[in-house]
């Protein structure tokens, strides 16, 4: 990643945040033949989205989320055949497990909820889930397999999209938001690399929007998740692609078309937003690695390579927050709540619309930023 | 925090280290991935009977037999087979040991993890017959086995010298020693040189060896290509022209089976990066190495570094640097203190300054010329694991992509099994060259725990 | 013992211990690395890399790069080098990723 040799004095959108939803949203723009600049405080594409374990998953999601995650999915699709660099998307389907008598009465359940929102499930028990999946251990006793759930590489899919911006035209800058002012009909933003005049700007901070959302003196309250993952070295295939999810929450498991498996679920670790400071909790490492080989054991005799923690942010009401402020032009907000990977392109693709002035779609009108207004 | 003394790495420094500390009455507890003592130096056959085999020649652990010793101290607590971890939480050092995660909040920490082998690509490196200069002195040390029939021996610095020697003396057929570096002393430093006569001595008797058995050594002469189909059948040299580029009007085939390749070592430095620790440049020393006090103290207190990890130096460096190390760690936790202890303490230092002169003169001498890597060709694997080619890199960094950790991200060099160790440097290296800036100014990923790969398994305990 | 490039004679080198290499058996000696007992008998591929297919072998010796890695007693990416022999073990090259348990 080159520094900009300078930031601009002026453009017409700032787009504060260079993850997934914050470089989507500016690459619409700029194929839109508008002026963007996407600013973050250090190199782009360094926190959730680049640090999370890739799912793009359906059967792990909230149900009253379900047709956002579904338009996701849509989305990122899309990205994968737009961008001249290949970001790794898979979409071979996932599989739900259930361990226990009381895991199974929550799969069918969980099931049928979905299935009312029009998510196609096989139920997969006995004999057709050895069949399907001979790798998950003897105790998981039944499954759903959705052939929407899918992956994509976190790598990848950041440094196709930053060169995709380029080319298209927009840019990015390490540029740490420190604070704004309105200014002509636009805001004036101070930034750590000097002042940006703009007539929009778009908050897409993840787990800094309550940050972010105080500067210009809005309260939205945030909860941090420091979740961990680990990878292995690159082992022969054996999981066909799949995501695996657990009912019981926690797990996400994936075997990446290289060969290296990835293991997620939300252990927490420790970490502080404020300071940038990072730290497994070896506890919920060890209990997330465990609860992983309870369900594959055969990710026992693989090595593993590396652990981190990444982190992600849930908003007070578990809704997401996008879209236009009310009542203060040219301000958007672009937050997900959790799993922003899985919706992130869906989101940059709302709120790129409403900056061009477009009507945000019906889904999206429960999370107005307008609930915050003071 | 407790007064117990956690020393990672059990070679001539983690040993020295401990040894000292535990003379002083602290507590150590002595961990290292290998199941035996004694690190890469005094390495040696696991059995007994093994090691009666050319015992004349690899005496190493006999005459350090008194420092393999330490781990019987009673205030030493070895654990072999132990794989550091990393520092996952503030001031808690953890590691896998007989299959379990261990964790231990030490009152000081050693660091003495040694040193891995420079990784210098060329045609070919990847080929099965080609080792570096550590891996043949492993096999010979180790399992009292030559490498292969008719060797080439390529690289810099006085340790594939040492190799070369040994294999003579084992009887293999070396067709050739090329040393890279101009190898000789400049005037002014025949004064440092005189600091050491005893290692002075050494270096000579390893050149008269060769002598003797008639095997030629070349100076300013380096390896441009392996090649064979699946495995070593012959190797091109050349000799090192003025630029510091091999000279292809003067190539030569040799018909070899095997090929050593040792370019000098790196500081296996990743501990004391992990937990953020200051660190320097210092290419005579290797590489990227932790700033210290006299006492070697990194810049995180409570965590001294000791021997190559902290610049790679030699052996009796290390011996030197484990003792002051374990010495001011075991004074820190408060286990030694008092007149007796800081003259011991200042003769260590002093000693180490006089060897340090030494060395100045011996990096003089070993100085490479130019830039190793454009040994390597567009379609040179040079990131091992993910098989990564120096073209495929260069492509990107031409492109723009000028950070390791987007290139790493993009290509996935230095995300394989050795964790970046023999990709790392090129990838700095090209960066450097692609952008006219000096290899010390390429921010280098910071290591993540665990520092060394571990099993699944051995991570959550047996069933 | 002639053949192959162990120092030393055949009986100074102690228990010997009976392995497989690839299905054809062969002669060790206690205290030996799978990587020692290789070379010794000049099989220097431990196995084919996943992307280009290339013959791998003993690199580093001290179990950093992991290019001697193979298949032991049906388990893939064991390192040869830090491995010691045992009497009845099986070592196979390994093709790639290796074996997976239900690939």
């Amino acid at each position: 990643m080159n520094r900009e040799a300078g930031i601009p004095t002026a453009v017409e959108t700032v787009v504060v945040g260079a993850g997934i939803i914050g470089l989507t949203t500016a690459l619409h723009l700029a194929r839109a033949g508008r002026e963007v600049l996407v600013i973050d405080k250090a190199e782009p594409w360094r926190e959730g989205s680049a640090v999370n374990a890739g799912t793009c998953a359906l059967q792990n999601k909230a149900t009253n989320l379900l047709p956002a995650y579904r338009q996701g999915l849509v989305e990122w699709r899309r990205l994968a055949g737009e961008l001249d660099e290949d970001i790794g998307f898979v979409n071979k389907g996932g599989i739900r497990v259930a361990q226990s008598a009381e895991d199974v009465a929550a799969l069918r359940a969980g099931a049928a909820d979905q299935a009312a929102q029009g998510v196609q499930l096989d139920w997969l028990d006995g004999n057709a889930l050895r069949d399907r999946a001979p790798w998950l251990a003897p105790t998981v006793t039944a499954a759903t397999f959705c052939a929407e759930d899918s992956f994509a590489s976190p790598l990848m899919t950041g440094q196709a999209l930053i060169r995709g911006l380029r080319a298209a035209g927009g840019g990015i800058a390490v540029a740490g938001l420190t604070g704004q002012r309105t200014q002509g009909g636009g805001y004036r933003l101070s930034t750590a690399a000097g002042n940006i005049d703009c007539r929009n700007v778009v908050l897409a901070t993840g787990a800094w929007t309550d940050r972010a959302a105080a500067m210009f003196g809005i309260g939205i309250s945030v909860r941090l998740n420091v979740n961990t993952l680990s990878v292995t070295e690159r082992i022969g295939q054996f999981m066909d692609n799949l995501v695996v999810t657990h009912i019981a929450g926690k797990f996400t498991l994936k075997q990446f078309p290289n060969g290296s498996c990835i293991l997620g679920g939300g252990f927490q670790g420790r970490g502080d937003k404020d300071s940038g400071r990072k730290e497994l909790d070896l506890d919920q490492l060890q209990e997330n690695i465990r609860f992983q080989c309870s369900v594959v054991p055969q990710l026992r005799d693989a090595t593993l390579l590396r652990s981190w923690v990444g982190f992600t942010a849930i908003a007070h009401d578990q809704k997401p927050t996008l879209g236009p402020m009310p009542g203060r032009p040219g301000l958007f907000f672009a937050f997900t709540t959790n799993a922003g990977f899985s919706m992130g392109p869906y989101a940059g693709r709302m709120v790129a619309d409403a900056v061009l002035g477009r009507a945000m779609p019906e889904i999206a009108r429960d999370w107005t930023p307008g609930r915050f207004a003071a | 925090m407790t007064d117990e003394i956690l020393v990672i790495g059990a070679g001539p420094a983690g040993l020295a280290a401990a040894r000292t500390a535990a003379a002083y009455g602290a507590k150590v507890s002595l961990l290292d991935d290998n199941r035996q003592v004694g690190g890469q130096y005094y390495r040696h056959p696991a059995s007994e009977v093994l090691r009666s085999v050319r015992g004349d020649l690899f005496d190493e652990a006999e005459r350090g037999a008194d420092l393999l010793a330490t781990t019987s101290d009673p205030n030493v607590a070895h654990l072999p087979g132990a794989v550091f971890y990393g520092f996952a939480e503030e001031g808690i050092a953890a590691f896998v040991h007989d299959d379990r995660l261990r964790r231990m909040t030490p009152g000081a920490t050693i660091v003495a993890t040694g040193a891995t082998e420079r990784p210098v690509p060329f045609p070919g490196w990847t080929l099965p017959g080609v080792m570096g200069a550590g891996a043949v002195q492993n096999l010979l040390k180790g399992q009292r086995t030559l490498p292969g029939r008719r060797i080439l021996v390529t690289g810099n610095g006085p340790l594939t010298l040492l190799a070369a020697a040994n294999l003579v003396r084992c009887g293999a057929e070396v067709v050739e020693v090329l040393e890279a570096a101009r190898n000789r002393p400049p005037l002014a430093m025949l004064p440092r040189l005189l600091l050491e006569p005893e290692m002075l001595a050494r270096g000579i008797a390893y050149r008269a060896i060769l002598m003797k058995h008639r095997v030629p050594f070349r100076s300013r002469h380096v390896i441009v290509e392996a090649t064979g189909s699946g495995r070593v059948e012959a190797a091109t040299v050349a000799p090192v022209a003025e630029d510091g580029t091999p000279d292809l009007s003067r190539a030569r085939a040799l018909s070899v089976d095997t090929v050593v390749a040792g370019f000098g070592l790196i500081p296996a430095s990743e501990v004391t990066r992990s937990i953020g620790c200051v660190h320097v440049h210092d290419p005579g020393k290797g590489g990227w190495i932790p700033v210290r006090t006299e006492d070697l103290e990194t810049s995180r207190p409570g965590i001294f570094a000791a021997g190559e990890c902290a610049g790679a130096a030699g052996v009796e460096k290390a011996l030197l640097e484990g003792e002051l190390a374990g010495l001011a760690a075991a004074m820190r936790v408060g286990a030694a203190s008092g007149p007796l202890a800081e003259i011991h303490r200042d003769r260590l230092r002093r000693r180490l300054r006089r060897l340090m002169a030494f060395r100045v003169a011996i990096e003089a001498i070993y100085r490479p010329p130019g830039s190793l890597l454009s040994l390597a060709r567009d379609d040179t694997v040079v990131c091992r694991c993910e098989e990564v080619t120096l073209g495929e890199a260069r492509r990107w960094t031409r492109s723009g992509v000028t950070e390791a950790n987007s290139l790493k991200a993009i290509t996935r060099m230095s995300m394989g099994r050795c964790q970046g160790r023999n990709c790392l440097p090129t990838v700095a290296r090209l960066i450097a060259a692609e952008t006219g800036i000096d290899v010390a100014e390429v921010p280098l990923p910071r290591p993540r725990p665990p520092l060394k790969p571990v099993g699944v398994g051995a991570l959550i305990g047996k069933d | 013992m002639s053949e192959d490039l162990r120092l030393g004679e055949a009986g100074s080198r102690g228990r010997r211990i009976s392995l497989t290499v690839d299905g054809r058996s062969v002669v060790a000696f206690e205290g030996e690395t799978v990587a020692g007992v290789l070379l010794a008998i000049g099989h220097i591929a431990s196995r084919t890399s996943p992307v280009r297919g290339e013959a791998r072998g003993y690199y580093c010796g001290m179990g950093q790069c992991w290019d001697c890695a193979l298949v032991i007693d049906g388990k893939p990416n064991r390192r040869a080098c830090m491995t010691e022999v045992a009497d009845g073990m099986r070592v196979e090259t390994q093709a790639g990723f290796g074996p997976t348990r239900f690939g």
